[in-house]
């Protein structure tokens, strides 16, 4: 691991600011630690050197000139697959989108290019973010650095994986967990904002009531630098939220005393690994050690939500896929004579396997005779679990649970059944259905050295709340400071 | 609710979804089709006659904005990632006949 690559964002940009790095140095420093590891973890599916020295350079230059460039001046950041920048591919890792060059970058680019941030390129992600390993990419498999032969967790498993590498910002998207199951896996912090927080504009969509973008990145502390950027109400999403703008880096305190975390009893009853359950039990005992006030509650409709989650992501994703149909963008077959066998074999063509699957529920539980049973009845159930967590939340803060019922997994160890992979989403899935902010952070490592993340879920909007608890641990802390082995001889 | 999972209903399904599926995907998403319905019937047990869908989880509804005018994307980068453009158009295979022969074969016509 080089020099600077090892130090947060924040303190980063404060040298930048004052003049003791470059931008261009510190952007160097990570193409070097990309190309000197990043064949181990394909975590990166495109790189943009060229651009991002340019745009360092006039960020220095800039800074030579006596102008403030903006709050993540000299930041190197990085999007996943399928957040429109207008450098490179953005093709959410799929065949139907190769080649496509978005005409516009999303508002969250936008921001943080406008907040002096440098783009260094896209990571790797399951197709569309329909899966939980970054297995199901038609780019690469991306590696975890604690382990190589375990899956980063996914779908943003190619912007935690380079979080743990390489440091700094890395964007990704949540619908079910992808952003906190990969960051639990990776021993990273992952925040998802609460259902629009952040504007949506440019994020290729998966299921649009549950889709959320949000930062990856090794503390709270830059979680937080990150998100104070790209919050906000944007014209061009209609479902981003009109709360006022918070600055969440200037609200972050270690002052957690007389908060109080909830223990929802329903997320210990089964299927956690008994170490990934004495990390979490650890990491209550020291909030308990920091005043934080601890009780059981209940959240009763939890085993419900990730069938609820299954037929309302395939639903809305069967709508919002039928974009892809070959001739607007991407793939279109050559093996077509009329206008729908274009349509069926450009998607049968560009489109994975599990997105078929996804697709193909989708499409049935919205059809005619199954719509009640299948995609209302979830709706409904959906009204339940989010009532439990407004309960809660008059009695706790936030609740705390593992992020991920077990560690990483090894590669290809829960291929063979798609099922057994939805699985390992069940703690986190419940959190898109209510629209509630959530955050994973490391807490720790199991016997083999995996790293065990965190989950806390807060009230909407209380993502100041949730980072400072957070931000309160890790001062206290070291999980976070460690660095993976694929680094070591790097 | 108890449903047979056929071939044909998936092919049904995949036509709906303008999905072209080989043989051998037909029968492995029959078997997952299965499962999947199998696993979501545990909400079956759950009373909901009472309870308000919840489609999205932020309820506000009419969301309006100024009415002004902004410059649109334009035509040249609407069209760049298009497989079969010409310079204002989309292509498309030919989808109305010409009389006396039927619709279809047509290459690539706007």
């Amino acid at each position: 691991m080089t020099e600077n690559t090892s130090k947060s964002a924040v303190e980063i940009h404060n040298k930048i600011k004052e003049g003791s790095l470059t931008s261009v140095g510190v952007v160097q420093e990570v193409f070097q630690a990309i190309s000197n590891t990043d064949s181990k973890l394909e975590a990166f599916t495109e790189v943009y050197k060229e651009s991002a020295l340019e745009a360092a350079k006039k960020i220095d230059q800039q800074i030579a000139a006596g102008e403030d460039p903006g709050p993540l001046a000299g930041v190197p950041f990085s999007i996943k697959a399928n957040i429109c920048s207008q450098e490179g591919e953005t093709d959410a890792a799929s065949q139907i989108l190769k080649g496509f060059n978005s005409p516009y970058p999303a508002t969250v680019v936008n921001k943080l290019i406008e907040a002096g941030g440098v783009l260094i390129g896209k990571t790797n992600m399951d197709e569309f973010g329909m899966g939980s390993s970054t297995e199901n990419s038609s780019k690469s498999t991306t590696k975890n650095p604690w382990d190589t032969g375990c899956v980063p967790g996914g779908s943003s498993g190619g912007a935690a994986s380079a979080a743990s590498a390489y440091g700094y910002i890395h964007l990704g998207s949540d619908t079910g967990g992808s952003i906190r199951q990969p960051s639990s896996y990776c021993g990273v912090t992952g925040l998802k904002p609460t259902y629009g927080r952040v504007s949506r504009f440019g994020l290729l969509a998966f299921a649009s009531s549950l889709d959320q973008i949000g930062p990856i990145s090794r503390t709270a502390e830059e979680c937080a630098l990150a998100l104070s950027i790209i919050s906000g109400k944007d014209p061009r999403d209609s479902t981003s939220a009109e709360v006022p703008h918070e600055n969440y880096l200037e609200n972050l305190t270690t002052e957690i005393e007389g908060s109080t975390l909830g223990i929802p009893k329903e997320y210990f009853e089964e299927g956690i690994e008994p170490e990934v359950r004495q990390r979490i039990e650890e990491t209550i005992d020291q909030y308990r050690a920091l005043g934080v006030g601890i009780e059981e509650v209940s959240l009763p409709h939890t085993s419900y939500a990730n069938p609820t989650y299954v037929l309302i992501s395939a639903a809305e994703a069967s709508s919002n896929l039928s974009r892809y149909d070959g001739i607007h963008y991407g793939h279109r077959s050559d093996q077509s004579v009329d206008l729908e066998q274009l349509y069926s074999n450009s998607r049968g063509e560009g489109f994975g396997p599990e997105v078929k699957r996804r697709i193909l529920v989708g499409t049935f539980v919205l059809s005619s005779g199954y719509y009640d049973a299948f995609y209302r009845k979830a709706m409904k159930v959906r009204r339940l679990i989010r009532k439990d967590f407004e309960d809660v939340f008059k009695k706790v803060d936030a609740v705390i649970c593992p992020t991920s019922p077990v560690p990483a997994f090894p590669l290809g160890s829960r291929l063979d059944d798609p099922l057994k992979l939805y699985l390992v989403d069940i703690l986190t899935v419940s959190a898109n259905l209510a629209g509630i902010p959530g955050i994973s952070f490391p807490c720790g490592f199991t016997s083999a050295g995996l790293p065990v993340g965190t989950q806390l879920l807060g009230r909407p909007f209380e993502e100041s709340r949730l980072l400072s608890l957070v931000h309160a641990f890790q001062s206290q802390s070291d999980h976070h400071l460690r660095r993976p082995p694929v680094l070591e001889g790097s | 609710m108890s449903i047979e999972i056929t071939e044909a209903l998936i092919s049904h399904i995949a036509t709906l979804a303008r999905l072209g599926l080989s043989e051998s995907e037909i029968a492995e998403i029959q078997g997952h089709f299965e499962k999947v319905l199998h696993y979501v019937e545990a909400l079956d047990k759950l009373d909901t006659e009472s309870v308000d869908p919840s489609i999205f989880t932020n309820d506000a509804i009419n969301m309006l904005e100024q009415d002004s005018p902004h410059a649109p994307l334009g035509q040249e980068l609407a069209l760049k990632n298009g497989p079969e453009v010409d310079e204002d158009s989309f292509l498309v295979p030919r989808i109305i006949a010409e009389a006396g022969n039927e619709a279809g074969g047509g290459k690539a016509s706007p």
